[in-house]
């Protein structure tokens, strides 16, 4: 196995006086795919969030790189090369196409790249660069949001509930995007309701119910609990 | 109870019935949330309308639908954080005997409600410094106290553990055996199937199947909605 | 025809300016949500700097206008977002309101400290390019308000520029769309915000310096109020839309001009000379009534800063009577002077314990309560004094009282009607705007009114010959006439409406209006008609504030009209309130103590000092006598971004070893009685008598903790989880600490009968 690229270091966290996360530790290794599934409300978001330094930690380290980042802010992280795709609101719907990406640019890339790179690979984007991000259909939105970490190179991608809301023909093909991504050598971090999904392109799988981390293995031999995990009945009469 | 039709929601026609436990499921953004504002009122349907037992309540403000019986919680929780459990729940029986022509000891009623619900130990600190899993209760025992016909409940279950839950649906059981009727939005699907006479799967702002428990388990456009499709070939 | 065009583009002209000074407001708003008060002391103090910079030190203008508005004003903005502005992030509406108040408060005492302090000197501001002008229709439109055209059209220009082609200026607005997503790109909020807040002083700065020569001399409040004119254009812009702003800023600019053609410049209707003036706040009602409804709003944050604890009514019973024991011993022993000092200090506290119903229960915002005063005291002279004077009548009668809080509760009830569907901060500008409404147009009014009423002659006298005169109470066959009478009067009055207040807390009531404050919706899911209520607690409140601006007017005896209704003093006394702890009837408490002392008694003291130590002249007077006075109380409302609960429940605080303690506590309290008996007797000096007390206040509790033993540990934090790990150490296990772990470990409950309907 690579080095460790994006570490969770027994991490307590929460929202106000409610600790979501009861001692969260959990790896990204250089250059794979990790889901990290589960129910709603058992804390995937929240450590996705600790990751991209959105939420602060009672306890516990979080390491980018092996270095300690705890008291980085999120912005700071974003520019070391952490690129987040939070759940649902990956564009500022009031800006449009091209100004969403123009923020993109506070990570070092020239717009003009970027911009090449998005309309490239979504010609769809390059027809309405100047419509505004919340006008477009959620599958377009997702796409724009992708465009981020097509073109700024990251180290690490961090993606929350990418499917959330959308088909899954779109769905399908904007993981195999994610797989591309990851084939050119990013380390990516997949938060997932929809398990399937992105089983077929995990490295491994992280199972998390109630703030903890219940199981990490291959995605196949997770495959077979995970239906009960969701479907809790399932089976029964 | 009828509703049709929303920004987030597409054509979707929804029916609860009185002394039994509706469940509406569907993955994040499908929009339970904003089919719950629409038929509280504090949203307004682009078309669609809203009936309460038979009669049209669309163009109804958010307190005179209330006053008509519907009641709800907030998966956002919507707390009144500068009283205790208990006060909570008693405003929500004070408030009741503003409109209701049924007055009521809003103290002693507040007191079952409490207890019914297992708050006891809690009652009489802030609401803000419990955890979420009994705020969520503190929120259905705010609603019970003006006595609704149809309770919307926003995912109640979420933040209380397993015991928890498995009491909570005892709970709901028994409610509407008193003949609420119950409309649960919820993630666990486990308290889904153990409470709900029927379901509804939301997806894409749609319903895409409806049923028993049993029909539901067993349907595969289901499991594709909540698992994805399979990705894996 | 000709007239109607020339009026027109001076109409323009005067909009242009409110443009430029509406959009700052807007720029700011937007991008913090802070509506900033303080926007109209920015533009006062910039041009105070132009003009010190033009005409006191002969720089050229160019160069004076790139120091002020470039370099000066820009650098205030930033100033005032890093160290304050930032700090009001999750706190309420309300202080997210009352600090901004209290930068301008501070702003506005710091001009005038640095420019009018040793003298009325005149400031006389000088139009650009001096009486250079050209005629437009048989109008002569000046250079000067040109260039104030061309400004304003630059400047919408240049933001547009800004907001839609610069990197900076769409992290602006990504900013205001979605903050943590920009810092996920990688972007910096943070220095955004500085840029918005720099750009909004820097066109409050401009505005200020075309403003200003429409003041003969500058003068710090005129011309602060020259720019509150233009808030009504940003709020008819929903301070957040730059091209609605502008509109209404030309619509304010031609309806006053308009009303000079039609006037004859104010010639024509003498009683309404002043409506000039009042015509930015009548647009702002219109404003009000034309916006859309707000969307029915949940709790703005999860959890708000600010935490009042609510006494039991026996606790307030016990307060009230120690209250008016403790003011009663206290007189006895005070000179005449002192004595008027506390008076006042009660009066004021009476008046704001009207903001202790509305704001620190209901959550709403009252910025005119001075005029409220006005108005009861209108309404009371009308009744009892009648157009035959003070000669008649020697009593405030209790009929007199009644009938003034019920024309309060009317007004207010009036003035809320527009503002109800509404957040709480357009409430609050609504009273403002009503504020001024009622100085320009009734308190200035000399001359008393006459008209006919079915068939019937009535006079109504306004502020006659410019002030009343308003006599104290006759009530029992006891004359309150005497300050010391009519204090413990004003005192007794406190504790019976405080208790009022507590017991209407602790009310069905009270319950229903901080649950509407906490979380409107949810209040209307459970079938409260929040408009009603709102309306309710707004007019009751009202009411008090009413009872409580008669005893203030009976204290002061004579009351001129420009007696505290400019609006300032009505902000003033809304933040210290606050300040003092609003959630809380001592905090009105505290804030009519600070009031007092800080306008009349510490002035007093520390000028004592200051001859008495002549070598100590400079500090006590030219440092602290100065600071305090200028800008002293804005200074302490500017701490509230980090303590948002109010001094009073520091105190409480500071007492709670107190109650471990009883008997200590008594002992405490008898020594005190005590040495107010040797005090009374002339054994100890009165100096020495509340050096004594004060020290003791500061030192007991703290003696006691230490005698005790006793550890406070906030409960608050028991429950995050982070010092659970100590519970037993300190002390033995008790069964609450089972149950705290229970809780915060989220176990089941024991020992407690499960869920049986």
């Amino acid at each position: 196995m690579n080095e460790p690229i994006l570490e969770l270091v027994d991490v307590r966290a929460g929202y106000g006086s409610i600790e979501v996360l009861h001692g969260v530790s959990l790896t990204v290794h250089r250059g794979e795919v990790l889901a990290l599934l589960g129910p709603n409300g058992g804390g995937k978001s929240t450590s996705l969030n600790v990751l991209a330094g959105l939420v602060n930690i009672m306890s516990g380290e979080v390491r980018l790189t092996g270095r300690t980042v705890t008291d980085v802010g999120p912005d700071k992280r974003a520019r070391l090369g952490l690129c987040t795709i939070p759940e649902g609101k990956g564009v500022f719907p009031n800006l449009t196409v091209r100004e969403n990406l123009m923020m993109a640019t506070y990570t070092g890339a020239t717009l003009s790249d970027i911009e090449d790179v998005a309309y490239a690979r979504f010609p769809r984007l390059g027809d309405r660069r100047s419509q505004l991000a919340g006008t477009m259909s959620g599958g377009e939105q997702q796409m724009l949001a992708m465009s981020r970490a097509l073109a700024t190179n990251p180290a690490v991608l961090l993606l929350d509930e990418l499917s959330m809301g959308l088909a899954p023909l779109i769905v399908s093909s904007l993981y195999e995007i994610v797989a591309q991504v990851a084939e050119t050598g990013v380390s990516v971090l997949v938060v997932e309701q929809f398990a399937r999904t992105v089983l077929g392109i995990a490295d491994r799988a992280a199972i998390m119910l109630s703030g903890r981390i219940t199981r990490v293995g291959a995605p196949d031999e997770l495959a077979e609990e995970l239906s009960s995990a969701y479907l809790g009945g399932k089976g029964q009469p | 109870m009828k509703f049709g039709g929303a920004a987030a929601l597409s054509d979707v026609n929804v029916t609860a019935e009185a002394g039994a436990i509706t469940g509406l499921i569907g993955p994040n953004g499908a929009g339970k949330t904003t089919l719950f504002n629409c038929i509280t009122g504090l949203l307004q349907p682009t078309s669609g309308v809203v009936f309460l037992e038979g009669k049209e309540v669309s163009s109804l403000p958010p307190y005179k639908r209330a006053r008509g019986g519907v009641a709800r919680t907030f998966q956002r929780l919507e707390l009144f954080t500068s009283l205790t459990v208990r006060d909570n729940i008693r405003v929500a029986g004070e408030i009741r005997n503003r409109w209701s022509r049924t007055r009521v000891d809003p103290r002693a009623e507040a007191d079952i409600v409490i207890e019914m619900l297992g708050l006891t130990r809690l009652a009489d600190r802030d609401v803000s410094e419990i955890p979420t899993g009994m705020a969520r209760r503190v929120e259905m025992g705010r609603a019970l106290m003006t006595r609704p016909k149809i309770l919307l409940l926003d995912e109640p279950a979420s933040g209380q553990d397993e015991q928890e839950t498995e009491e909570f649906g005892d709970l709901l059981l028994n409610l509407c055996g008193d003949g609420t009727a119950i409309l649960l939005v919820e993630h666990d699907v486990s308290l889904v199937m153990k409470v709900c006479s029927f379901i509804q799967v939301l997806d894409f702002g749609r319903v895409i199947a409806s049923g028993t428990p049993g029909e539901i388990q067993s349907n595969p456009a289901v499991l594709e909605a909540y698992l994805g499709e399979d990705n894996r070939a | 025809m000709q007239d109607f065009l020339a009026y027109t583009v001076l109409g323009l002209c005067l909009g242009s300016v409110y443009a430029i000074a509406a959009t700052g407001l807007v720029v700011t708003y937007s991008t913090s949500g802070i509506f900033n008060v303080a926007h109209g002391g920015v533009a006062t103090m910039s041009a105070l700097v132009y003009w010190q910079l033009r005409f006191g030190w002969h720089v050229s203008t160019p160069l004076a206008l790139f120091l002020t508005i470039v370099v000066f004003a820009p650098l205030l903005g930033i100033f005032l977002e890093v160290f304050i502005m930032r700090g009001l992030r999750d706190t309420s509406e309300v202080t997210r309101l009352v600090v901004p108040v209290a930068v301008l408060l501070a702003i506005n005492g710091a001009s005038t400290w640095i420019w009018f302090r040793n003298s009325n000197r005149a400031l006389v501001p000088k139009k650009f390019f001096g009486e250079s002008h050209i005629n437009v229709l048989g109008q002569a439109v000046y250079y000067h308000q040109l260039i104030g055209v061309a400004l304003a059209i630059l400047i919408a220009g240049a933001l547009y520029v800004l907001l839609y082609r610069t990197r900076l200026g769409v992290t602006m607005r990504a900013t205001v769309d979605d903050r943590s997503l920009l810092m996920l790109n990688g972007g910096r909020p943070d220095v955004a915000s500085m840029a918005s807040w720099a750009i909004g002083a820097s066109l409050a700065g401009l505005a200020g310096v075309l403003l200003s020569p429409q003041l003969g001399a500058l003068q710090v409040f005129a011309l602060t109020l020259l720019v509150f004119d233009a808030y009504p254009a940003a709020v008819a812009g929903r301070l957040r839309s730059v091209p609605l702003t502008y509109a209404g800023a030309m619509v304010l600019g031609l309806s006053k001009l308009y009303f000079d053609w039609i006037s004859d410049a104010g010639q024509r209707w003498l009683l309404l000379r002043n409506l000039r003036n009042a015509i930015p706040a009548v647009l702002l009602f219109v404003a009000l009534l034309l916006l859309p409804q707000d969307r029915l709003r949940g709790s703005v944050v999860a959890r708000t800063r600010e935490r009042f604890k609510v006494p039991t009514l026996r606790q307030a019973l016990l307060w009230g009577v120690v209250l008016v024991a403790v003011v009663a011993m206290l007189q006895s022993l005070m000179s005449g002077s002192a004595v008027i000092s506390l008076a006042n200090a009660i009066s004021l506290s009476l008046l704001a314990l009207s903001l202790v119903l509305l704001t620190g229960y209901a959550g709403e915002i009252n910025l005119a309560v001075f005029t409220f005063a006005g108005v009861a005291v209108i309404a009371a002279w009308q009744f009892d004094v009648g157009p035959n004077g003070l000669a008649t009548k020697q009593s405030l009668s209790v009929m007199a009282i009644l009938l003034s809080m019920c024309v309060c509760a009317l007004v207010g009830g009036l003035i809320a009607l527009p503002a109800l569907r509404l957040r709480g901060l357009y409430l609050g500008l609504a009273t403002f705007a009503f504020g001024i409404i009622v100085y320009q147009l009734v308190i200035l009014q000399t001359a008393p009114l006459h008209f006919s009423l079915f068939g019937r002659h009535i006079t109504i006298n306004l502020f006659t010959n410019g002030s009343f005169t308003v006599p104290r109470p006759y009530w029992f066959g006891i004359s309150f006439g005497g300050q010391r009478a009519f204090l413990m009067l004003m005192t007794v009055m406190f504790a019976i409406i405080g208790i009022g207040l507590i017991a209407l807390r602790r009310s069905a009531y009270g319950r229903m209006i901080v649950a509407m404050k906490d979380s409107p919706a949810a209040c209307a899911t459970l079938g409260l008609n929040i408009k009603r209520l709102k309306l309710g607690v707004f007019m009751l409140s009202s009411a008090v504030a009413g009872l409580g601006g008669l005893m203030w007017a009976a204290q002061r005896r004579t009351l001129p009209n420009n007696a505290d209704f400019d609006g300032f003093a009505s902000l003033t006394l809304f933040m210290i309130a606050v300040v003092g702890g609003i959630g809380y009837v001592s905090g009105a408490l505290i804030a009519g103590i600070f009031l007092s002392l800080l306008s009349v008694v510490l002035p007093n003291i520390l000028n004592k000092l200051g001859a008495d130590y002549p070598s100590l002249h400079w500090l006590f007077v030219t440092v602290i006598g100065n600071f305090t006075h200028y800008v002293g109380p804005a200074m302490i409302g500017i701490g509230l971004g980090k303590n948002p609960s109010g001094i009073a429940q520091q105190i409480m605080d500071g007492f709670r070893p107190l109650r471990k303690a009883p008997a200590a506590t008594a002992v405490w309290v008898l020594a005190l009685a005590g040495l107010w008996m040797l005090t009374w007797r002339g054994v100890v000096s009165n100096w020495n008598f509340a050096l004594i007390c004060v020290a003791s206040v500061f030192l007991v509790p703290r003696f006691i903790m230490a005698a005790f033993e006793l550890r406070f540990v906030d409960e608050n934090r028991l429950v995050s989880g982070e010092d659970l790990d100590l519970i037993g150490l300190e002390r033995p296990f008790r069964e609450s600490d089972r149950q705290t772990l229970d809780t915060a470990l989220g176990l089941p409950p024991m020992g407690v009968p499960r869920a049986a309907p």
